[in-house]
């Protein structure tokens, strides 16, 4: 008998084999990722031997070794849950190479580092990444099945457990982590670390409290600010997102509905108690909000898979950011509101499956629209309640 | 009813390599084969040894639409055999040797389509076995019988999948003998509004400029946009007719035909030749010289296969795709030796590019809901496929799954996401009916 012709599926043809694999959209969002890498790098790294406010090299480079440690962790680690995991399919080490090359396990560790403390302590680093490696991707079986994103599951874990240690610098525990030692002696120590920890130990709140003694508002915009590794630069993350979304690895709704409902409502609270435009711009510049909206929010495998079950998961982060920041007086608010909505997600997207159906709207999912949207309202006016 | 807009893609065409050359013809095969069971079981009116005439009715399809079979050839039945049908399944077939003298039956000599009635024609239509060649294989008959107004007759030449131009070829090469078609299948139809229904692209610029001339007053071209799937039957009735409908497209008063099987038309009242001809793509990167064939139905593809060059030196069988159909919705085969149908349009040999690295799990970026005409969530159906939730497959409305292959091409993970829907669709019309 004649040799058998390879049968498969329909169709023969598909977009993934010149143009839009899973890799080319990972490699993709690494290239979106580096305007923050880089002035990450220049902020925390250049400008502080150029200045020469270091101890010692080691203190000077500290970051950038944290983003070279911190991905190879969770890679390593990857390797190793696959490997207990799947040890009878794997035959040869370059098939446990192909898994995990599949399972892209460089990326929780990455985004960890980036939204992790500048002189955080290596154990505690390492620690949030195992917990979010291992229990926030592998333990759900790996990368496209986890429900939270592993790089906040990490996050919150390091926010919770040491939360003493956190913000104590591994080199000088009278210094703040979130300070690089350039800082350290520019900012005025009574200033506070960031800007958002600063805001919330504050009991008045105006212009010259809370922006003046980082600068003004254009540093928040360039990332001159103390913060996150990651996190200081609004301008890095606007270049980020308008390559993803030129690129389509992001729905550039997602982030701009996010930030727009987060401006709104404080813009409203901040009319009320008498503060201007600045009020709105410092909070949606400051923190991890432009950081989170663009790399987080976006994370497609946590997020809804559709149109309106995005703009709608969109709509709440906003709000609840808000609720967490201001109303809860915990500066990791967006993280926390990303973490709540992967639980929502779940919903959403169940319940959004079936909006979308025909391409119309279904008269039976009106009611649920409804209680989105008052659900949604509730949050809004509850906030302007409790700031004001 | 408002118009909702269909989500459609650009697909990169592939269709020049076919168009170089003038199409050949294969129409003088040693035996035919005619399937029993396929596309459904037939009841068979002759015996092995009996002698046929082409044209003379061999079996009868006994579904809710019946249409008869008939002799693509004159000769003698020599046997039941087994041969591959092109769905990749193997199938009894009356084997048919081929005396090469064409001669005809009576049933379609002179006729006189001007003094005809509608009733007539489309009866000439029903005794012809005439099926709707763009791919469903609908008795064709059935759409032209209705008792309703009929606004307008899409005559489809959108030819959608990429490599595929058997409907272009066939126009090309019988403007004249299509736009006689089309005058008449108005007259069948009781409609003054004939609509030829193209793709705007380069190649079609060529097609266009032999037509235009050619039409009557009652007829037009309309262009449509080089998506897919533009020929798509909802899309295209859509589209032109700005109208939309639940189940068939007569319910907006119109009737949708293919190009070809417009062409078969011409020829049986033209020429009294009942449609026993068909011209098939054959295509691929592993074909020597691309082309067209007007060949006869129920020939065996290596027969026809030589007129191209056969297959390249040096192809690798078991990662090269034998696809009759389209590349989109068509089927791989497991064996070259199948026949054609009246519905088969393309042979395509074509080499497989995927890698064989493990495969990429679902990334969750949503493009196949993104993406679906039908407005399906594919990565939903696939999960609920998984746990077997029947209740929730319906709720999902599978069965509205056209089986475009949209979802599979452009997943980034390149999950074969239109075969899971398709084994919902399955399960629920199963399940559903008992």
């Amino acid at each position: 008998m004649a040799t058998k012709y390879l049968v498969t599926n329909a169709p023969y043809l598909r977009s993934a084999d010149h143009s839009r694999s899973t890799h080319t959209i990972m490699r993709d969002l690494l290239i979106g990722l580096s305007p923050v890498i880089l002035f990450s790098i220049f902020k925390n790294v250049i400008l502080v031997l150029i200045n020469g406010t270091y101890n010692s090299v080691f203190q000077a480079i500290y970051p950038l070794i944290t983003l070279i440690v911190g991905p190879l962790t969770s890679y390593l680690l990857e390797m190793l849950c696959i490997f207990i995991m799947k040890r009878k399919e794997i035959a040869k080490f370059s098939d446990l190479l192909i898994e995990v090359k599949n399972g892209f396990a460089f990326f929780p560790g990455l985004f960890i580092v980036l939204i992790s403390p500048v002189y955080v302590n290596m154990w505690v680093l390492l620690t949030s990444i195992a917990v979010g490696e291992v229990i926030g991707k592998m333990l759900f079986g790996g990368f496209g099945q986890n429900i939270f994103n592993p790089a906040i599951v990490g996050r919150a874990f390091m926010a919770f457990s040491f939360s003493n240690e956190i913000g104590v610098s591994v080199f000088d525990a009278s210094l703040n982590s979130y300070l690089n030692s350039f800082e350290a002696t520019t900012i005025d120590s009574i200033a506070g670390a960031t800007p958002l920890i600063r805001y919330s130990t504050l009991t008045e709140i105006t212009y010259d409290n809370v922006v003046t003694p980082f600068g003004n508002l254009l540093n928040f915009f360039l990332g001159t600010t103390p913060g996150a590794l990651g996190e200081t630069s609004v301008l890095a993350c606007l270049i980020g997102c308008i390559y993803l979304s030129i690129r389509k690895v992001i729905d550039y709704k997602v982030p701009l509905i996010y930030v727009f409902v987060v401006f709104i409502n404080t813009l409203i609270a901040g009319l009320i108690i008498g503060q201007g435009i600045w009020y709105p711009v410092f909070q949606i510049m400051s923190g991890g909000l432009m950081f989170g909206a663009v790399y987080m929010a976006t994370e497609p495998v946590t997020s809804p898979k559709t149109n309106l079950g995005r703009i709608m998961n969109a709509m709440m982060l906003g709000v609840l950011t808000v609720l967490f920041r201001l109303v809860g007086n915990n500066p990791e608010g967006v993280a926390t509101a990303i973490i709540t909505m992967n639980i929502f997600g779940l919903i959403i997207n169940r319940y959004v499956v079936r909006v979308r159906v025909d391409g119309k709207l279904d008269k039976n999912e009106i009611p649920g629209l409804v209680i989105f949207l008052s659900i949604f309202m509730l949050i809004f006016v509850y906030n302007i309640i409790k700031i004001v | 009813m408002k118009i909702r807009r269909l989500p459609v893609l650009h697909i990169e065409g592939y269709k020049e390599a076919s168009i170089k050359t003038a199409p050949k013809e294969f129409l003088k095969p040693e035996h035919v084969y005619i399937p029993t069971l396929l596309p459904s079981p037939m009841e068979v009116k002759k015996e092995i040894g009996d002698h046929v005439l082409l044209g003379e009715v061999i079996m009868e399809s006994r579904g809710r639409f019946p249409y008869p079979v008939l002799s693509p050839i004159s000769g003698t039945i020599t046997g039941k055999v087994k041969k591959w049908y092109p769905s990749n399944k193997m199938s009894d077939m009356l084997e048919i040797t081929n005396d090469f003298k064409e001669e005809m039956v009576d049933t379609f000599k002179n006729l006189d389509p001007e003094n005809m009635t509608r009733e007539e024609l489309v009866e000439i239509m029903r005794k012809s076995g005439l099926v709707g060649q763009g791919g469903a294989g609908f008795p064709a008959y059935v759409k032209y019988a209705t008792k309703e107004k009929v606004d307008m007759v899409i005559i489809n030449l959108a030819e959608c999948e990429p490599f595929i131009t058997c409907d272009y070829t066939c126009v090309l090469y019988n403007a004249q003998l299509f736009v006689y078609g089309l005058r008449y299948l108005l007259k069948a139809a009781d409609c003054d509004q004939g609509i030829i229904a193209i793709k705007d692209k380069d190649i079609n610029a060529k097609v266009i400029d032999y037509l235009e001339p050619l039409l009557d007053k009652n007829m037009r071209i309309e262009l449509l946009k080089d998506v897919y799937p533009a020929g798509w039957e909802r899309y295209t009735v859509e589209t032109i007719s700005h109208k939309t409908y639940k189940a068939l497209p007569i319910e907006a008063g119109v009737i949708v035909s293919n190009a070809s099987t417009c062409y078969s038309f011409a020829r049986l009242l033209k020429e009294g030749v009942p449609p026993t001809v068909k011209y098939l793509t054959i295509t691929g990167d592993a074909v020597n010289s691309p082309g067209n064939v007007l060949a006869k139905i129920g020939s065996l593809v290596p027969e026809i296969l030589p007129l191209f060059g056969g297959l390249k030196e040096g192809h690798d069988p078991e990662n090269t795709h034998i696809i009759a159909g389209g590349p989109m919705t068509g089927k791989s085969m497991f064996f070259p030796d199948f026949i054609t149908t009246q519905t088969l349009g393309a042979v395509i040999f074509l080499q497989n590019k995927e890698d064989k690295k493990k495969q990429v799990e679902c990334l969750g970026c949503g493009r196949c809901a993104e993406r679906c005409p039908s407005f399906l969530t594919p990565l939903e159906i696939k999960k609920e496929l998984s746990v077997g939730n029947l209740e929730e497959l319906k709720k999902l409305n599978v069965t509205k799954c056209i089986q475009c292959g949209l979802c599979s091409f452009v997943c980034p993970s390149r999950i074969d996401l239109t075969y899971s829907v398709g084994k919902a669709k399955e399960m629920v019309l199963r399940l559903g009916r008992k």
